[in-house]
C-alpha cells in the first residue's frame, strides 16, 4: 500500500507531476496550498477585502468556496456568496440545496436569486420567448446577476470557479480560431471599472479539474455532481478537454505550464476593442447603449429587468447585514 | 469467467468488465473508455490510486470529474 510522502498515513492520491503520494489531509492542505500560492502570486485578494463567490452547487464552486474559507483568516479577506436559482427544473432545485447546506456549513452568508421571482422567467422560458440557446441566455444571465451582486455588495472581487483544465481548454480553442481578444481575459485576474464592473479573479487557476473534485470530495463537502440538461457534449471544450488530458498523461505537468505560462503573457494579448460604456437603464457595464441584459428582458418579458435584479440583491444585502458594507479597519 | 461491476457516474449506468484476475485501476480505466485525468475510482467511499488493483466480484464506482456546464 502506497505511503504519503509527507506523513507516511495511507495514501489516497498520487501528484504524477510531482512524483508524490498523498494521504486525505495532506492532499485537502495540497489543494488549499495551491489556491493560497495564486492568491499570492497573482495580487487577487488581501487584508480586509471582500470576495463575493458564484456558487452554483457544482464541484469547482464548491471546492473554491472551501478552499477560500479555510484560507480566509490567514489572508484576511471576508467571503459572501451568491446562488442564481436558474429554473432549470430538477436540476436547480438540486443545486439550490447543495449551495445552501455548504454556505451554512462553512458560515458564508449567502444571497439567493431565484430568477423566476425576480425578472418572471426561468432560464428555459427566456431561452424559449428569445429564440436563443439556452446555454449562450444562461451565461450572459450569470455574468450580469453575479456583477450587479458584486457592485451592490461593494466587493472588491467576483471568485470565479474555473480550474486549470477549463482555462487551458478556453485557451486552446479561443488560439485555434484566433481570437486573441478572447483569451485576454483569460488570466487569473481582471480589472474593475469603477462602479459598473467588479474585477473577476481565478483562485482555481493552479488546480486540475480532478484535483477540485477530489478536494470537495474528500471533505465532504455537499455538492452536485450532474450534469445540466442542456449541456451539449458535442461542444469543442468536450474533444479538447480530451485532447488536453491525453498530453497531460503522456507529460505530466502539461496543463499546469499551459496556464502559468498564459499568466505571464496575458498582458501581450490584444484587450476586445470598443469602449467601455454604462447601460442607459441599469447603470452597470455595457459595450453598447442598453446592456445585452437589459436588451435581452425587455425584448422577451417587455421590460428590462436591470434595475429589479439591482433592487432585488440590495433588499437581500440590507437583510442579510451586508449593506451598507462596514469596512473592518480595527486591525488595519 | 469474473466481472467487475461499476457503476458510472454521475449518469448511473452499471458496466460489468470481464476480468480472469485483478484489474490495475488504470487498466480498469481504459476498458471503459476513461483515463486517471478525467475519472476517479472509488471503492468503499475510497478514492483508489491508479497503481491499485480492483478483483473480479468487486463493485466500485467511476467518477467523471466532469465539469457542471456553466
Ligand atoms: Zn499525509
Ligand atoms: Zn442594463
Amino acid at each position: 500500500m502506497a505511503k504519503c510522502s509527507v506523513c507516511g498515513g495511507p495514501a489516497v492520491a498520487f501528484i504524477r507531476y510531482q512524483k508524490r503520494y498523498l494521504c486525505r489531509d495532506h492532499y485537502i492542505q495540497f489543494v488549499e496550498d495551491k489556491v493560497r500560492r495564486a492568491i499570492k502570486r497573482y495580487k487577487m485578494a488581501g487584508k480586509g477585502d471582500r470576495i463575493l463567490v458564484a456558487l452554483s452547487g457544482g464541484k469547482d464552486s464548491t471546492t473554491l468556496l472551501g478552499a477560500l474559507s479555510a484560507v480566509r483568516d490567514d489572508i484576511g479577506f471576508e467571503l459572501v456568496a451568491v446562488h442564481i436559482d436558474l429554473g432549470i427544473f430538477d436540476y436547480s432545485v438540486k443545486s439550490r440545496e447543495a449551495a445552501r447546506r455548504l454556505a451554512q456549513s462553512l458560515d458564508v452568508p449567502l444571497i439567493e436569486v431565484p430568477l423566476k421571482e425576480v425578472i418572471g422567467a426561468t432560464i428555459p422560458e427566456l431561452a424559449k420567448k428569445s429564440r436563443r440557446p439556452a446555454c449562450s441566455v444562461c451565461g450572459m444571465i450569470k455574468r450580469y446577476v453575479t456583477n450587479a451582486a458584486a457592485v451592490e455588495l461593494e466587493a472588491d472581487a467576483v471568485a470565479l470557479g474555473h480550474n486549470a483544465d477549463d482555462l487551458a481548454v478556453y485557451n486552446l480553442k479561443s488560439f485555434l480560431t484566433q481570437d486573441l481578444e478572447a483569451i485576454s481575459k483569460l488570466g487569473p485576474r481582471t480589472d474593475s471599472v469603477e462602479e459598473a464592473a467588479v474585477g473577476r479573479i481565478r483562485p482555481l487557476y493552479l488546480v486540475y479539474e480532478k484535483e477540485s473534485f477530489l478536494y470537495s470530495f474528500l471533505r465532504g463537502l455537499p455538492f452536485l455532481h450532474e450534469e445540466c440538461p442542456f449541456v451539449d457534449n458535442r461542444q469543442m471544450e468536450v474533444r479538447l478537454k480530451e485532447v488536453v488530458n491525453q498530453l497531460e498523461e503522456e507529460r505530466p505537468g502539461t496543463k499546469l505550464q499551459m496556464v502559468t505560462k498564459l499568466a505571464l503573457r496575458i498582458k501581450d494579448y490584444p484587450k476586445p476593442r470598443g469602449e467601455i460604456r454604462r447601460c442607459r437603464v441599469c447603470g452597470l457595464i455595457s459595450s453598447s447603449e442598453v446592456c445585452s441584459f437589459c436588451r435581452t428582458t425587455e425584448r422577451a418579458l417587455g421590460k428590462a429587468m436591470g434595475p429589479a435584479v439591482r433592487e432585488y440583491i440590495r433588499r437581500k444585502g440590507v437583510e442579510l447585514g451586508l449593506i451598507p458594507r462596514v469596512k473592518n479597519t480595527a486591525t488595519g | 469467467m469474473g466481472r467487475i461491476v461499476a457503476r458510472l457516474l454521475p449518469d448511473g449506468r452499471e458496466v460489468e468488465v470481464e476480468a480472469e484476475k485483478p484489474l490495475k485501476v488504470s487498466e480498469l480505466l481504459k476498458r471503459v473508455g476513461m483515463t486517471s485525468e478525467s475519472a476517479v475510482v472509488i471503492r468503499d467511499g475510497s478514492p483508489l490510486l491508479e497503481t491499485d488493483y480492483v478483483s473480479p466480484g468487486e463493485k466500485v464506482d467511476i467518477v467523471r470529474v466532469l465539469s457542471g456546464g456553466g
